[in-house]
């Protein structure tokens, strides 16, 4: 999996602000995608990492 | 101060007992200590002198009527200010909580403080909401670290590091969802302690995170933090994060009892990420302690990331509302992270978690043959106040999030880790060493730093600026 292209984060960005009702001005909005972006690259291991099905996600479960 | 205790918890809780001073006299002396160090620090956002005085005078009514005191009778301490208080607003580090009424009830950690004697004189600044490393709070002004006033104390319990290591009081209560007790106990050379996850109650703390959060003690000896940590533990059953097991206390953490354990430096992310000052350190702790082996954690990287998306995730879906409705009176250092971190596809947030889970079980082969394992517990030392960037190498990364690298990976999967703080040779800025351990192990993470501590190596050093 690739990089990100910023321009496609600013869109997701601007849309899903919009989904969560969010109306942030625009200087804000590409501060919010700056962010977004740093989430995504260090998200993206993470996102390629195999794991087996049986894996369930757990939350507030002690280990 | 009446007793000259250095940070010393214990020794303050022998002279109250033993009648040498009164706990009133104590609290009256750690109040005139905030009133004059604490302009210089800014580690306190309130301070509770008539409760200080009204505990400690119950101290003391106790001792003249022939009473046993507990553990921790009359020794002052404080609290991250993300615990509630009753009758105080639990402010989080921010202003949007001002308008919230005051807390009814102490939160559980409080309560068992006061059970042990302690004396709550204060809260503590913090990051706002937790969210960040450096305690640079815009809406209080930066936690100035004592031994370097132009230096972070670390986050995002800055206030507490700062507190203790000024020694204005021995113990202090903080959280740690992704480093921020061990953080600031490297940064301002003192004890720190981020238990099991589920170890102890959170009820009553302000959340950040459900599924990192971990509340925790600080202190300027390691036997205060053994005393205090044996103070909180216990199980709640009107927690459902806390574990149903009993309190296991540590004792006072003894240098003789290393026998059997075997202990490793964690090498690869944890040596690359580390400036070579603070290698020297980890070299000093691991020489002292003969642990001549280096295991590397595959994971660590994947570790870190998970937590990073979790984190970003949860805080972001907690303070939506805000983020909706006051975005300007919201912190301007971490708004936007919070922002994008409600953006964060469910997709993402879940594959996180699963791995986690997955994470957290390939760790158990980590110690299948090692005890404790030792690594450093930030990238540097303390870095000046308003730095916006981490050198390592030739990267230069993002400062706030990235002091947290090598906390980070570690309570992404609820390991014990206790914050061993070294001196500098040199007498430059201190650092921590992170001693970690296998889940609920928190006594090796102990019997390690009482060898440290008996070599000379660990010891909070006491900076200028010092009650």
């Amino acid at each position: 999996m690739g990089p990100m292209d910023e321009a496609a984060i600013r869109a997701y960005v601007a849309a899903a602000a919009a989904a969560q009702r969010l109306a942030l001005p625009p200087d804000v909005l590409e501060r919010v995608a700056v962010e977004f972006s740093r989430i995504a690259t260090i998200a993206a291991p993470v996102l390629e990492a195999e794991l087996r099905s049986e894996v369930e996600a757990a939350s507030s479960i002690p280990p | 101060m009446s007793v000259a205790h250095g940070g010393d918890a214990l020794a303050i809780a022998a002279a109250i007992r033993e009648g040498r001073v009164s706990a009133e006299a104590v609290a009256q002396d750690a109040l005139e200590a905030v009133a004059r160090i604490d302009p210089r620090i800014h580690a306190f956002s309130a301070v509770t002198s008539e409760r200080a005085l009204a505990e400690a005078r119950a101290i003391d009514a106790r001792l003249a009527a022939g009473e046993v005191l507990p553990p921790l009778a009359g020794v002052p301490y404080a609290v991250k200010d993300l615990f509630d208080i009753a009758g105080v607003t639990t402010l989080a580090g921010s202003k949007v909580l001002a308008v919230d009424p005051p807390a009814r009830a102490d939160a559980v950690l409080v309560t068992r403080m006061r059970v042990a004697g302690a004396v709550l004189v204060g809260t503590l600044t913090m990051d706002e909401f937790a969210y960040g490393f450096t305690t640079e709070n815009s809406h209080r002004g930066p936690v100035r670290n004592p031994h370097d006033p132009a230096r972070i104390a670390g986050g995002s319990s800055g206030g507490c590091g700062a507190a203790v290591a000024s020694r204005v009081v021995p113990l202090a209560l903080g959280s740690d969802t992704n480093g921020s007790i061990r953080v600031p106990s490297s940064l301002c050379g003192v004890w720190g302690l981020k238990p099991t996850f589920g170890r102890l109650s959170r009820r009553g703390s302000y959340p950040f995170v459900a599924s990192l959060d971990h509340l925790g003690p600080f202190a300027a000896t390691l036997a205060g933090l053994a005393a205090c940590y044996d103070a909180l533990q216990g199980p709640d059953g009107q927690d459902p994060a806390c574990a149903r097991r009993p309190a296991e206390p540590v004792g006072t953490p003894r240098a003789d009892s290393l026998d059997g354990v075997r202990i490793a430096r964690l090498g690869g992310w944890f040596e690359e990420r580390a400036s070579s000052a603070v290698r020297a350190a980890v070299d000093r702790a691991c020489a002292a302690l003969g642990a001549v082996r280096s295991v590397e954690w595959k994971d660590a990287a994947l570790a870190r990331a998970a937590a990073f998306i979790v984190t970003a995730s949860e805080g972001g879906a907690l303070h939506l509302p805000e983020v909706r409705k006051r975005y300007g009176d919201l912190e301007p250092l971490s708004r936007d992270r919070f922002a994008a971190g409600a953006l964060v596809p469910a997709a993402w947030y879940l594959q996180a978690q699963r791995l986690r889970a997955a994470i957290r079980e390939r760790a158990r082969a980590l110690f299948a043959d090692v005890d404790v394992l030792i690594a450093p517990a930030t990238p540097c030392a303390a870095t000046p106040i308003g730095e916006t960037t981490l050198a390592l190498g030739a990267e230069r990364l993002p400062l706030r999030p990235s002091m947290g690298l090598l906390t980070q990976p570690l309570s992404s999967i609820g390991l014990p880790v206790l914050a061993a703080p070294i001196p500098a040779a040199d007498g430059a800025l201190p650092i921590a060493v992170q001693l970690i351990a296998a889940p609920w192990r928190e006594e090796l993470c102990f019997r390690v730093a009482a060898a440290l501590e008996a070599a000379g190596v660990a010891v909070s050093p006491r900076p200028e600026i010092s009650a």
